[in-house]
């Protein structure tokens, strides 16, 4: 049931966003998705959640092991990573702080970043009691 | 014994004008030795006590963190690449100089450090001044991950250790990038990280293996602003580069 809401939550997500490509939800320590909402990656998922999750991990890191203190303490508070590419964005984000569970968003580097920042929002409640629901 | 100058310093100084140089280092349980030729770090070799020799990229990021307790000496340059291998045959001499004034003995080749405020210092706190609750802006090599210019109000910040850093993200984040689907792939030209009340922005150019970052407050500054500042410093660190 959890799993059901995750799933239409990141497809309401894909849906607000025009041409996305695919919103994944996946474990941060894993990179293993829990969910995923997507017209024509469904077989790269795994590879996906393994890219965003290493990414995270060099956050994470950071938050351990980073040199200055002050920029380690703020690592803590890490909500969101854009990357822009040549050809497309994506974003990764953690809806709630402590939880270990983050959501990636893959667009093309045509949709405003502004605008996807917005359709993310409105969904972002909906997002943190979905995966609070999967305990 | 190079006096007031800190190795991070002086291999900003050689490498922004691309000087030939090698320094010998020394400190509490540390030696090593690193050596630019033209700018570029060729050579980076350290000992620290209780760990295995570091050599390469590890070298240079340990003694840029101990910068502050080094003592940094001006050392030869090896006019040729030391050898990777034993040597078959006895190594030749070094080629003997000649008349002409290029082919001076590197030794007394100086770090050449400028005397003109470095330009990369002054787009930095242009950044900084332009971008309204900016804390953070610098410009960095993403080749060898040394800080061209920067300006932070960020208390107790190790500039080497930041611009290290900074490479370490951009580079892991390039690689595992590669685990995306090609099609949708592309090349990557900028990174923003959100934080709780901060907002990093890097952008870089590839070809110019060059990138700038500027980290702002959330209230008060926004990242639109932030990324659009520092977009337009883009050019103007190229145009830098390229009169160098």
């Amino acid at each position: 049931m959890a799993q059901t809401n995750l799933s239409q939550v990141l497809d309401r997500i894909r849906a607000d966003i025009d041409n996305c490509y695919f919103t994944v939800c996946f474990e941060m320590e894993s990179g293993l998705p829990l969910g995923m909402s997507t017209l024509e990656f469904r077989d790269e998922a795994e590879n996906i959640g393994a890219a965003f999750g290493q990414i995270l991990d060099i956050i994470t890191r950071g938050q351990r092991h980073g040199r200055n203190k002050h920029i380690r303490e703020e690592l803590h508070t890490f909500r969101e990573i854009i990357l822009e590419t040549s050809e497309s964005t994506f974003v990764i984000l953690v809806p709630e702080l402590g939880e270990q569970m983050a959501v990636g968003i893959g667009m093309p580097k045509e949709v405003k970043l502004g605008y996807a920042r917005v359709a993310i929002n409105k969904h972002r409640q909906a997002l943190v009691e979905s995966i609070r629901a999967i305990g | 014994m190079v006096e007031g100058m800190r190795l991070g310093e002086l291999l900003r100084a050689a490498s922004l004008s691309g000087a030939s140089v090698a320094y010998t280092v020394s400190g509490p349980g540390v030696r090593g030795r690193v050596a630019l030729r033209t700018g570029k770090v060729v050579e980076a070799n350290a000992t620290i006590e209780g760990s295995p020799a570091l050599n390469g990229r590890p070298a240079l990021d340990a003694l840029l963190a101990r910068s502050a307790e080094l003592t940094v000496e001006p050392a030869p340059v090896r006019t040729s690449r030391p050898p990777a291998k034993p040597p078959k045959t006895v190594p030749p001499p070094p080629p003997p100089p000649t008349s002409a004034a290029s082919s001076a003995p590197a030794k007394k080749e100086p770090p050449s450090v400028s005397t003109n405020a470095n330009p990369f210092q002054e787009i930095s706190e242009q950044m900084r001044s332009s971008a309204p609750g900016s804390v953070a802006a610098g410009i960095f090599s993403i080749e060898d991950g040394l800080m061209l210019g920067v300006h932070s109000s960020v208390p107790d910040t190790n500039v080497d250790a930041m611009s290290g850093s900074h490479v370490r993200i951009v580079d892991q984040i390039m690689k595992f990038a590669e685990l995306l689907p090609e099609r949708i792939r592309g090349k990557l030209h900028s990174v923003v990280l959100e934080l709780e009340e901060t907002s990093f922005f890097m952008t870089m150019d590839d070809d110019h293996r060059v990138a700038i970052m500027l980290a702002g407050d959330h209230v008060k500054g926004n990242l639109g602003y932030i990324r659009l500042v520092a977009k337009r410093q883009v050019k103007k660190t190229i145009a830098v580069l390229d009169g160098i």
